[in-house]
């Protein structure tokens, strides 16, 4: 599903170029329930940039869903993201003067094809929220919040879910609810990329890939995943 | 993405922000309403204008009139220097070529008119026949005289509405006899309903007789008020009022040097002076609305400005999700041309609303320009675009990651 190769990431300060990501090779099967952590400063927000198409590596090589991706324009990259990737917030991002099924419709406005009310309905059905859909944000709870933002990921059936912070804005019990939700979708042969620094919700991933100074330092998948081994290693 | 759904993702956006996109909406508003104004009544001023001028069908004909210098009105015969004469006329229309009619008028002002127990004093304009022709002065009931009325100085008059009124009331003025300067003449018509000529003068309160019997049985002078000659075509006009010209300053014997002792004028030259006030006067208020107009537009790029750096993380979240930079940049370039367009048809409406209001009110004359709406209305556009083009290509051009951090 994804396959990046020796990916980099410099960043332009002034005259200096500031590495946030030294070389990361990572394969992620489909059906994947992966997460990626480590403390802040790791790199793990500018991966998950550019796991998600929003950013472009500076040197390496990604594979996403068979498509290579490094090199191609915005307008490409803009078209990945609405096809292939569903992002979830740390602070939900929703739009708050639309409705919750409103919301959800937001990926498929920018497709040309129809049946957008019906596909945002089943979605937002699938994650409990049918009878929230003429709901504005403010009127819901925070874990409602996200779950609405979950199923605005999920509408264009996606093939990656990607969670950045999900649970860092809710309570216990809503982190609770938002991570058997994905615990749900993993059952239902989501491939699941969760970043995130709390250890807790990180332990809820089959996989976990730690992140230190832009490099893995530990994946707790098996040794039998070559690349996976590799990762790191390169300059 | 669809066009339709461009569209409705603006109106959403603006109707998230009702007040900002009203005060948006105001500076164009206000603009395209002033423009709507200064233009409706503008026109209706011309209108008013041209349609006296058709009135007096003075187009197609030159005037000359006694002394030199531009004088208002017409001088009464016992005023004006005794210049032009009934020769004159007469050579004008032997000589001069694409003259198709010389008539004379003799007009005398503030005569006494009685019949009967009334009495009222108007102007008395002694005619040739085909004064009328030149300048139509329509009859509504009796007719006016003709060429043996002319040739036997016969004692018949037309009368203007007003005067009529003055003197009968309501009883039938016509085969009545009035007395001009204790003169009897018969009454044989009274005319039509006319009004004002744009100089301002009464075209209802006036006497016509014939212009031999004025000479020789009331004046007592030979002299004329006025020339009106016709003109074969309305191209021949203006070289023809230059020929007149030339021609009378030879036959007055004119050293070259001397000023005029007479004036010719062409209606169409009075047209100018008195449509060129009001139309200076509304393209340089047209100028002032259009600079508000452009007060607008800046109060739109400032607003959408603010809108889209408060709006950082909804552009984001939409890039996120698949939205190109030109759906972006068409999202707020659409907010932009929505707020002027609507801002533009409600200041039509408004702008309308109040030259009607003038028009009622103030008795101020207003008249639809349908083509100078649109342009209006186009402007406003356009205003819209070119100031909401900048604040949109700033929202485009951020970057994913950056905007979704706000």
């Amino acid at each position: 599903m994804i396959r990046m190769e020796g990916i980099q990431k410099f960043y332009k300060v002034g005259d200096v170029e500031v590495p946030a990501v030294r070389g990361v090779s990572l394969h992620i099967r489909k059906g994947e329930f992966m997460a990626l952590t480590g403390p802040s400063g790791c790199g793990k927000s500018t991966l998950m940039n550019l796991i998600g198409c929003l950013d472009v590596p500076s040197a390496g090589s990604y594979q996403l869903d068979g498509q290579e991706v490094a090199g191609l324009d915005d307008d490409a990259l803009s078209a990945i993201r609405n096809r292939k990737i569903g992002f979830v917030f740390q602070s939900f991002n929703l739009l708050p003067r639309a409705t919750a099924l409103e919301n959800v419709e937001l990926p498929l406005i920018y497709r040309d094809e129809g049946g957008i009310r019906a596909k945002a309905a089943a979605a937002l059905a699938s994650v409990g929220l049918a009878d929230r859909a003429h709901h504005k944000p403010t009127e819901l709870s925070g874990g409602q919040q996200q779950r609405v933002a979950i199923a605005r990921a999920l509408v264009t059936d996606p093939a990656i879910l990607l969670a950045d912070e999900p649970t860092g804005n809710l309570d216990t019990k809503a982190s609770e609810e938002v991570v058997a939700l994905f615990h749900d979708l993993h059952r239902q042969g989501r491939t699941i990329v969760l970043v995130t620094h709390e250890p807790d919700i990180a332990r809820h991933a089959e996989r976990v890939i730690r992140l230190r100074d832009g490099r893995i330092v530990e994946d707790t998948s098996d040794a039998e995943e070559p690349a996976v081994a590799e990762a790191g290693g390169r300059p | 993405m669809k066009i339709v759904s461009t569209i409705r993702v603006s109106l959403k956006g603006l109707l998230a922000n009702k007040l900002r996109t009203f005060f948006m909406m105001l500076g164009v508003l206000i603009g395209i309403a002033a423009l709507t104004v200064i233009i409706s009544v503008g026109q209706g001023a011309k209108a008013q204008v041209m349609e006296r001028m058709e009135k007096l069908s003075a187009f197609g004909a030159v005037m000359v009139s006694p002394g030199g210098g531009v004088t208002r009105g017409l001088g009464s015969v016992e005023a004006v220097p005794a210049t032009l004469t009934a020769e004159d006329a007469q050579a004008i229309k032997a000589d001069i070529p694409n003259v198709r009619d010389v008539a004379m008028a003799q007009v005398k002002q503030n005569v006494a008119i009685k019949f009967e127990g009334q009495s009222t004093t108007t102007s008395v304009w002694g005619v040739t026949p085909n004064y009328v022709k030149i300048r139509p002065s329509p009859v509504a009931r009796g007719e006016f005289f003709g060429p043996e009325e002319q040739a036997s100085a016969a004692r018949v008059a037309a009368l203007g509405q007003e005067t009529a009124a003055a003197l009968f009331g309501d009883a039938d003025p016509l085969d009545q006899t009035i007395r001009i300067e204790n003169v009897p003449f018969k009454v044989i018509g009274i005319f039509k309903k006319m009004g004002a000529t744009p100089g301002g003068g009464n075209l209802d309160d006036r006497i016509f007789i014939p212009h031999s019997t004025a000479a020789r049985r009331l004046f007592n002078v030979t002299h004329l008020s006025q020339l009106a000659i016709q003109i074969a075509t309305r191209e021949q006009v203006a070289p023809a009022a230059e020929r007149v010209k030339q021609f009378l300053r030879e036959r007055h014997h004119i050293a070259p040097g001397m000023p005029d002792d007479f004036s010719v004028r062409i209606a169409e030259q009075m047209l100018g002076v008195l449509t060129g006030t009001s139309q200076t006067l509304t393209i340089f208020l047209s100028i002032v609305a259009a600079l508000s107009l452009l007060v607008g537009g800046f109060i739109v790029m400032n607003i959408m400005l603010i809108s889209v750096s408060e709006r950082t993380k909804e552009i984001g979240l939409r890039r996120a999700v698949g939205a190109r930079r030109r759906d972006i940049l068409a999202q707020f370039v659409l907010e932009a041309g929505a707020v002027t367009a609507a801002g533009g048809v409600l200041g039509v409406l408004l702008g309308l609303g109040g030259a009607l209001i003038a028009s009622r009110v103030m008795g101020w004359p207003a008249a639809i320009s349908w083509p100078a709406i649109a342009g209006a209305v186009a402007f406003a556009g356009v205003v819209g675009l070119v100031f909401g083009v900048q604040p949109a290509r700033k929202a485009a051009a951020l970057h994913p990651v950056e905007a979704l951090r706000g």
